[in-house]
């Protein structure tokens, strides 16, 4: 049996970057229905958003074996293949992600067929978060991936890198901390307005995704024997990569962060720091988490 | 339409590795890629000891997750039952070597057959380099065997994947794939498995029978008779 590793880091990079994307525009959808505070934070994600999706897709490209066929890919398709799925739903997201950017630096997001755009883009959005899933959980070989759970933990993992990659960027880009995102949430906790909030968000996903990871631990456990010989690869073979830095990283700690965050939404500098800390550990754990499934899944089950 | 399959005879099978090497010879396959092949261990402890030797090769599944993989439908079935590969419509992606769980399919990473191309000699002025011998050869390397090129590249480049075909441009002319002809003990038997009076059809009602990796769902076609 041929033990070669089909797919390397830069599959990785392009789960990571394409579901920061579709996440951030999620995340842009969102913060245009809370108006004018939210303007920045829209904006950053909107024009975030396409870029991240196509800067992973030149990952994928590349890592083709015949990159200059990829363009093939439009016309000889296969209704089967959820590679080839993803081929369109990537394609027509980056075009919608695109043009919606457009509007929004054109202030004009608001009026004319911006809905329909909007309404679109944000279908295709979940599509591609699902297909980077499906085109894991496809594989009868891979006890590790083959199953119902995986694509909702990457889904989640997606959206929440997505809106944490947006947050980071705010936080640096704004020079004056007041229209900075953490700052704003934390202006409207003091407000007492409770309609939007990143710590609640956040809370909310990590818990999702906690309980993704759990079912999903659970079913490779009890599950087939290709699964748990899956899953003994990942737990025996890169322990500290899955359990520091995908769990405790990337989910426990944000969670508890969050949480926190929640309890002292009234003091503006504390709620900052949380947020921003929360979104930075939420991006490495994001990545690891994808990273490590990747690696791990790549394992062929011994026939014999 | 026949439905071309395989049968192994597990107690004909001498465990001498001519198929693996011989098709090689035939499908002008590289260095490091075995489109047959074989796995084999040792089990138990002296003086009990058994050592178990099962030949593979693609099972041309009758349904193959390779041909689903594929973005491009560059994998594919043919009307013959037989799992075939397009390198010209082949992107290199790699999700057919995902998704098989057999591991018979193959990515060419590097140019095939480099060392036909390498200028180094073993000994220094005393050995011919690989691109000088090559260069004596009206040929992509010396043991290239053309009529591989009939219905498939001859040699696959630069990446792209490539895999067994059950010797497709040898069956369309009436022949065996050539593992079965170059087995001496007469273990790999080859047919159609719709055509009720095949061989292999009476081996199989003869003798129980198991397949590998069964539980994957794929259905494949290659069968194995008189475990041991
Ligand atoms: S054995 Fe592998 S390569 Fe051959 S048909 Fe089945 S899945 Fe495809
Ligand atoms: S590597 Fe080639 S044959 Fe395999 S799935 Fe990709 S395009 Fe299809």
């Amino acid at each position: 049996m041929n033990s070669f590793v089909p797919w390397d880091m830069r599959v990785t990079i392009d789960l990571f970057l394409g579901g920061m994307g579709i996440g951030a525009f999620l995340l842009a959808l969102v913060a245009g229905y809370l108006g004018e505070p939210y303007r920045l934070l829209k904006k950053t994600a909107a024009i975030v958003s396409p870029i991240a999706v196509c800067t992973g897709l030149l990952f994928l490209i590349s890592e083709l074996g015949r990159p200059g066929r990829f363009i093939t890919t439009l016309f000889n398709n296969n209704s089967a293949s959820v590679m080839s799925w993803g081929v369109y739903l990537q394609t027509g997201f980056v075009i919608f992600a695109v043009v919606y950017a457009l509007l929004i630096l054109k202030q004009r997001d608001d009026e004319g067929i911006a809905g329909l755009i909007k309404w679109v883009g944000g279908l295709l959005a979940v599509g591609v978060g699902i297909y980077h899933g499906f085109l894991l959980s496809s594989n009868v070989g891979a006890g590790l991936w083959n199953n119902g759970a995986l694509p909702i933990m990457i889904f989640v993992s997606s959206l929440l890198t997505g809106i944490s990659l947006v947050v980071v960027i705010n936080a640096a880009i704004s020079t004056n901390l007041a229209s900075s995102t953490a700052a704003n949430e934390a202006a409207a906790g003091k407000e007492g307005s409770t309609l939007f909030n990143i710590n609640l968000i956040n809370a909310v996903l990590l818990v999702v995704e906690l309980i993704a990871v759990l079912a999903w631990l659970f079913t490779l456990a009890r599950g087939s024997q290709i699964m748990s010989f899956g899953l003994n690869n990942l737990l025996s073979n890169y322990p500290v990569q899955w359990w520091l830095g995908a769990v405790v990283v990337g989910i426990v700690i944000p969670l508890l962060l969050s949480l926190y965050g929640l309890k002292v939404g009234k003091n503006e500098q504390e709620s900052t720091t949380i947020i921003a800390a929360g979104a930075v550990l939420i991006l490495i754990g994001g990545f690891v988490l994808k990273n490590v499934i990747l690696v791990a899944g790549q394992i062929k089950y011994p026939l014999f | 339409m026949p439905n071309y399959a395989m049968v192994i005879d597990l107690h004909k099978c001498a465990g001498c590795g001519a198929c693996a090497i011989t098709c090689k010879n035939e499908n002008n396959v590289p260095e490091g890629m075995y489109w047959s092949n074989y796995i084999h261990r040792t089990r138990g402890k002296f003086p009990n000891v058994r050592y178990e030797f099962v030949p593979t090769l693609c099972n041309h599944c009758e349904d193959a997750p390779c041909v689903k993989a594929c973005p491009v439908g560059a994998m594919y079935k043919d009307e013959n039952g037989l799992t075939l590969h397009n390198p010209d419509k082949c992107i290199g992606c790699k999700a057919c070597v995902q998704a098989d769980p057999y591991g018979v399919i193959y990515y060419n990473e590097e140019k095939p057959h480099n060392f036909w191309s390498d200028k180094e000699e073993a000994i220094e002025k005393g050995t011919s380099s690989g691109k000088e011998v090559k260069e004596k050869y009206d040929a992509p390397f010396p043991f290239y065997n053309p009529d591989r090129a009939k219905t498939y590249a001859g040699v696959r480049p630069k990446g792209i994947v490539e895999k067994c075909t059950l010797c497709d441009h040898r069956i369309k002319d009436g022949d065996v794939p050539y593992c079965v002809a170059s087995c001496p003990s007469g273990a790999r038997v080859f047919g159609d498995l719709d055509d009720p009076k095949s061989e292999i059809n009476k081996l199989l009602n003869k003798y129980s029978y198991f397949k590998l990796g069964e539980n994957f769902g794929t259905k494949p076609k290659v069968f194995y008779i008189r475990e041991f």
